[in-house]
Parts: structure tokens; C-alpha cells; sequence
């Protein structure tokens, strides 16, 4: 981005191992000229660009310059225009690593430098010199692939999390197995996915085996393989997933229900890095890091005598991390709330409603959803989703015993709730023309009763047609008759093999409007990418 | 001119002027050929700044710039440098097929500095 053309046109040149972007078909040179173009180009194509070179004066007519408040004269705004710019791209694209053009000396004439030695990923290139601009580069783009390997990574400023990062970055290095443990939706699986197995530089697979869905009597054929025959019901040879995970990671949930026969084997495995499948004589050298998660004290099972000592031991105690839970760092709360509130907008159901809100109110197609609590402003150009503050303080004060999961969903379906409501009015006239939209608090506390645990599914007694309803009193028929309805999806989510058009004809009579019911599946917080993945 | 807009027209010339007038000798790689340096410096010199008003010249950049001042500067020891400094470079301009690439690499890369230099004293009072 660079109101001349020297530098573009002699980086262009000079490095041919970085492709720069052609802002537009037939443009002579590959560069953004001023701000206001700056903004427009990223808004369509930002998903094609990995650094941005930066100039810092922009020498361009005063209806292409950005706003920049401090600068008090038409000579400083264009000559602190980067600024104005760089702010707008922290704003709206905050991980993208920008190289500034500039010297620390040109700096020092205002009081900016501080400014943008804060905002993350920015680098003041002093002087011209290629090797520099070559290296700030290459450094911009290593930090964004790891800030991709991590991508998703919620780790909020609470210090717990700080601790359990630190911890995780040393632990992912080196063969040694990790032990994970945290109740249920503190993202166990997630962070050994997105995090310890990239972190651990293995190029093999991450597998995973989950021993909550595996039957007892087949946990040895899947962690260690079979031969044909091994067993009722082989049929052919299966590989286990520590000859999947070779050279890789394996990740092992819900370690402390391997049962107690299989805990010496699986001992073996780890102290020789060998398994041999059943029914065969052959043993098969591995090379696997194990990650094993339990969302119960596995020292605590050991003393139960429902977990080895030794098969503990081995794990290492002195690698086990435990991830808090989320009502232990309610600071990070808003943060994560906002998160999801923004990955809501990856659902396309969720973004064609948003689209529809956008065109009334005057913001472009796919705006960036944002929640705001209280008289908190969102800033222009998003959609911003007001939560009240007695809505908050509900959000709060609850337990989350779904952890990170559980605010996920309730997110999700305010955002999903909140724009049906802004659509449902629009379509009988009712005038919206601020992006702001309230968000109910009835909607909050509606949604917070809905994801209480409920007790255990009550019996049918044996008769398939009848639907094993789980009911708690709720503070409202709405969130009653919410509970049932999410209920009875799911049961025809699953006898229609997850086919929405054959639900559609179930519910509606007509197979044609299984988008609606799919629309109606989410705006209920069911996850279906999940359901058929479980 | 106040002080202020004396520092402004001092760090806008140090862009346009000090940091183009280096800028494409210092982009070719080190081991540049004596006619790829000379072609970068009668670039650096003839079309120095280029952008949206079309393409300006070193020695016309350097002329405006003097003109803005209006002698507030000439009392300054760093001007006086830096005047000969510019001078020295701009005596390069069309004669550039010529010229030493150690003596073109030398001559405009210290128009940079004295701008520089003259910066910081004004900065100081």
C-alpha cells in the first residue's frame, strides 16, 4: 500500500519470491494508492493476502485520505496516513501482519511510535535496505503460520490459561506422552489438535480415538490393531491407532475408561513403542506422542484402583495439565463470548440472515457480527449485537457446566435468535435502520435454561415409538417448548439419517423445504456437522 | 513559517527526496553491475517521486522545497551541508553513463543523512 510507485514497482523486481497482489484487473502496478482504496480491496480480497507492506505518507488528494484525529494539519494527515491505515486494518482484519515502510526516526516526530509498537504484528523497517525488508518479510509470514497452526486457540488473558499455554508449548516438544484433564467442553481435544500436535513439529497424522464410543469388548482392537479373525466379527485385518498415528500424535479421550485388563498392554506401548495387533505374532515399531485426556482425576483413579499405578507413572504426572473450567475465569468471559459470536457468522444459515439485516441497514453483503454489552459502541460498518447488562450479569453469574461448548451454543443461537427476530420484523414493515440490534434478555435467560444439564433419559419401556422426552421446569413455556422441539429434531434428525428433505416431508409435508428445517435446526443451537461427525 | 512547519517541510523532503534518492540503488542486490547501478541512480535522480501528480525530478523537488523555506534555513550549518550535499548529487543528473558506481552509490546516499541531520536540529530548537 503506497501512493508511489518506486517501492511497489522495486519490491516487484527485486524480490521474486513474494508475489504482490494486483489490486484490479488491468491496473499498471501491483499497489494499493491511498486508504479509502486500501479498505476496499481487503474487504473483497484480504483472504488473499499474507503481509501487507505499508508506506507510512500517502501524497493523495483529501477525499482518499483516512480520518486521523491528531494530525492537525492536511500535511500530517497525509504524512501520518499510515497510521490511519494501520489502525483500520487492526480494526477489521486484526491478525494480518503489516510491515510498515518507515524509520523509527520519522517516528519520533510524534508521539505515535508507542501506538504502533502496540498493535500486534507490526514491524518499522529503518532504512531502505532489500535484506531487511526480505527478513521483516519472512518473519511476518512465520508468525502468521503459527498464529495459523494455533488458529481457533481461545486462550483469553486469564492467567490460568497463560499457565496451561507456557506449560503446553514446553510439553508438545519431545516424545514424552501429555496428560489432559478437564471436565467436559474445556476444549481437551481442541487444544491437542490445534495446538500441542502442531506445536510438536511431528509430521505424521493426529489421530484420535475417543474410548467414551468404543465398546469394552473392542478398545484393545482399535488402540492396538487386530488380524482377521482375531475376534467375533473381524473380518478383515484392521490397523489400531497407534500404527495410524505413526509419526504422529495420538489422542487418546477418555483414557481412565481403558479397562484395567487392557492397562498393562497399553503400558507395554508406551515403554517399548511397540504394539503387536491381535492375533498376530508380529510387533510393529511405532513412533507416536500421546496425548491422553480424562475429564476425571486419573491420580484420583489410580487411588480408586480403577487406573494402574504404573500405566500413570508412565504417562508422567509431571506432564499433566489441567484446563479450568470457565466459570473459574470469568474475566475472559466477554472475550470468548465475542469470539463466538463472530465464528457464528461462518454458519451459512446464520450469514444469510445477517445479509438480510445488512441490506436493510445500509452495510455491505457478509458483515462482521459484533457483540456489544451495554452502551458499549461498536464502531462502524458490523452488524453489533447489544447485549443489556442485566442480560450480561445472567451470562455471568452461570455455571457453565458445558464449559466453552456450552457458551458456544448459547451464542451461536442468540446470534441465530436475534437475527431471526430483526428479519421477522422487517418482513412485516417495521423499520430497522441502525445496525445495532438489542439482543432480548428474555432470549438470554430463555437460552440459559435450556442448556442446564437435565437428568437421566427416562425409560420408554422398550416401545420405539415413543420419544424419550427429557423436561426441567423452565422459567418460561417458550424455553419448555424449546426443550421439546430441540428434542424431537433430534430424534427425527436421526431416523432420517440426517436427510433434511425426508424431515422436511415429515414435519411440512414437502420434501423441497429442507432448507427451512435446517434453518429451524440451528436457530434450535442443534450443531450438525457435529451430529453426523458423532 | 513556524517551527513546526519548517520540521514538516523537512521530513516531507527527507521522503520524497532522501529516501527516493537512495531507495533504488539500495534495492539491487550487492553484487549489481556497474551499468545496473547507473541506471538505478539516473532513475533515482529523474524520476524520483512518482505517484499520483505524475513524476518529479530530484532537482525539482529540491527547488520547491527551497522555495517553501524562503531562507529560514540558511542560517543552519546543517542546511549549509546538506545544500552541498544535494548539490553534489544533483551534479550526477544525465551524467550518470559516465560516473563511478561507488561515487553515484556514495553521493546519493547522503542527501538521506543530511536530511536527516538537519531534522534533529531543528527538532532541538
Amino acid at each position: 500500500m503506497d501512493d508511489g510507485e518506486v517501492y511497489a514497482r522495486t519490491i516487484g523486481e527485486s524480490l521474486p519470491e513474494f508475489e504482490l497482489v494486483d489490486p484490479g484487473a488491468g491496473a499498471d502496478q501491483p499497489r494499493i494508492p491511498d486508504g479509502v482504496s486500501a479498505l476496499e480491496f481487503l474487504r473483497r480480497r484480504a483472504g488473499d493476502v499474507d503481509v501487507v507492506l505499508l508506506d507510512m505518507r500517502f501524497d493523495v488528494p483529501e477525499d482518499r485520505l483516512l480520518p486521523l484525529p491528531e494530525a492537525p494539519t492536511l500535511r500530517r494527515r497525509r504524512r501520518f496516513q499510515g497510521v490511519a491505515i494501520l489502525r483500520a486494518i487492526r480494526e477489521g482484519w486484526p491478525e494480518l501482519p503489516v510491515v510498515l515502510l518507515t524509520s523509527v526516526e520519522d517516528l519520533e516526530l510524534v508521539d505515535v511510535a508507542d501506538e504502533l509498537a502496540s498493535l500486534s504484528m507490526t514491524y518499522v523497517l529503518d532504512g531502505d535496505d532489500l535484506e531487511t525488508l526480505r527478513i521483516r518479510i519472512h518473519t511476518a509470514l512465520r508468525d502468521t503460520a503459527r498464529a495459523a497452526a494455533e488458529a481457533g486457540v481461545l486462550w483469553g488473558a486469564d492467567e490460568s490459561m497463560r499457565a496451561v499455554r507456557r506449560r503446553l508449548r514446553v510439553l508438545a516438544r519431545g516424545r514424552l506422552p501429555v496428560i489432559l484433564e478437564g471436565a467436559t467442553g474445556t476444549g481437551k481435544s481442541f487444544l491437542a489438535e490445534r495446538f500441542v500436535h502442531p506445536g510438536s513439529g511431528r509430521s505424521g497424522p493426529f489421530v484420535v480415538l475417543d474410548l467414551a464410543t468404543v465398546p469394552t469388548e473392542l478398545v484393545s482392537a482399535h488402540l492396538f490393531g487386530a488380524t482377521r479373525g482375531a475376534y467375533t466379527g473381524a473380518v478383515s485385518d484392521r490397523k489400531g491407532v497407534f500404527e495410524l498415528a505413526d509419526g504422529g500424535t495420538l489422542f487418546i479421550d477418555e483414557i481412565q475408561n481403558v479397562p484395567l485388563e487392557i492397562q498393562k498392554q497399553l503400558l507395554l506401548v508406551l515403554q517399548e513403542n511397540k504394539v503387536r495387533p491381535l492375533g498376530s505374532a508380529r510387533e510393529i515399531a511405532v513412533d507416536v506422542k500421546v496425548v491422553a485426556a480424562s475429564n476425571e482425576s486419573l491420580a484420583a483413579g489410580v487411588r480408586a484402583g480403577t487406573f494402574r499405578p504404573d500405566l500413570y507413572m508412565r504417562l508422567g504426572p509431571a506432564t499433566r495439565v489441567e484446563l479450568p473450567p470457565l466459570c473459574a475465569r470469568p474475566g475472559d468471559l466477554e472475550f470468548l463470548a465475542r469470539r463466538f459470536v463472530r465464528k457464528a457468522a461462518d454458519d451459512p444459515d446464520v450469514a444469510a440472515l445477517a445479509d438480510q439485516v445488512a441490506g436493510v441497514v445500509g452495510l455491505p453483503p457478509s458483515p462482521r457480527l459484533r457483540l456489544t454489552v451495554g452502551r458499549q459502541d461498536a464502531g462502524t460498518g458490523v452488524l453489533q449485537l447489544a447485549i443489556p447488562e442485566p442480560a450480561w450479569r445472567r451470562l455471568v453469574r452461570h455455571p457453565w457446566p458445558g464449559n466453552l461448548r456450552e457458551l458456544s451454543m448459547v451464542m451461536h443461537n442468540l446470534v441465530t435468535f436475534t437475527l431471526v427476530a430483526a428479519v421477522d420484523a422487517i418482513e412485516v414493515g417495521a423499520p430497522l435502520r441502525s445496525p445495532r440490534l438489542q439482543v432480548d434478555t428474555g432470549l438470554v435467560s430463555e437460552l440459559l435454561a435450556g442448556t442446564v444439564p437435565l437428568p437421566e433419559t427416562p425409560e420408554t419401556g422398550g416401545d420405539p415409538d415413543l420419544l424419550p422426552l427429557r423436561l426441567r421446569p423452565a422459567p418460561t413455556l417458550n424455553a419448555v417448548s424449546t426443550a421439546v422441539e430441540r428434542q424431537y429434531f433430534l430424534h427425527l434428525f436421526r431416523q432420517c439419517d440426517g436427510d433434511f428433505g425426508s424431515m422436511a416431508e415429515r414435519l411440512l409435508g414437502d420434501a423441497e423445504r429442507g432448507r427451512a428445517v435446517r434453518l429451524r435446526f440451528n436457530q434450535l443451537g442443534l450443531k450438525v456437522r457435529e451430529l453426523r461427525r458423532g | 513559517m513556524t517551527a513546526d512547519d519548517l520540521i514538516d517541510a523537512v521530513v516531507d523532503l527527507q521522503h520524497d527526496l532522501g529516501k527516493y534518492l537512495r531507495l533504488p540503488i539500495s534495492m539491487l542486490p550487492v553484487d549489481a553491475t556497474p551499468e545496473a547501478v547507473r541506471a538505478a541512480a539516473s532513475e533515482a535522480l529523474l524520476q524520483t517521486r512518482r505517484g499520483p501528480s505524475g513524476v518529479t525530478p530530484a532537482a525539482e523537488i529540491w527547488a520547491a522545497f527551497v522555495e517553501e523555506v524562503a531562507g529560514a534555513l540558511d542560517q543552519r550549518p546543517e542546511f549549509r551541508r546538506l545544500s552541498c550535499a544535494v548539490a553534489q548529487a544533483l551534479a550526477h543528473t544525465g551524467a550518470t553513463d559516465s560516473a563511478d558506481p561507488e561515487e553515484l552509490r556514495a553521493d546519493l546516499g547522503a542527501v538521506g543523512p543530511a536530511i536527516r541531520a538537519l531534522a534533529r536540529g531543528l527538532s532541538r530548537g
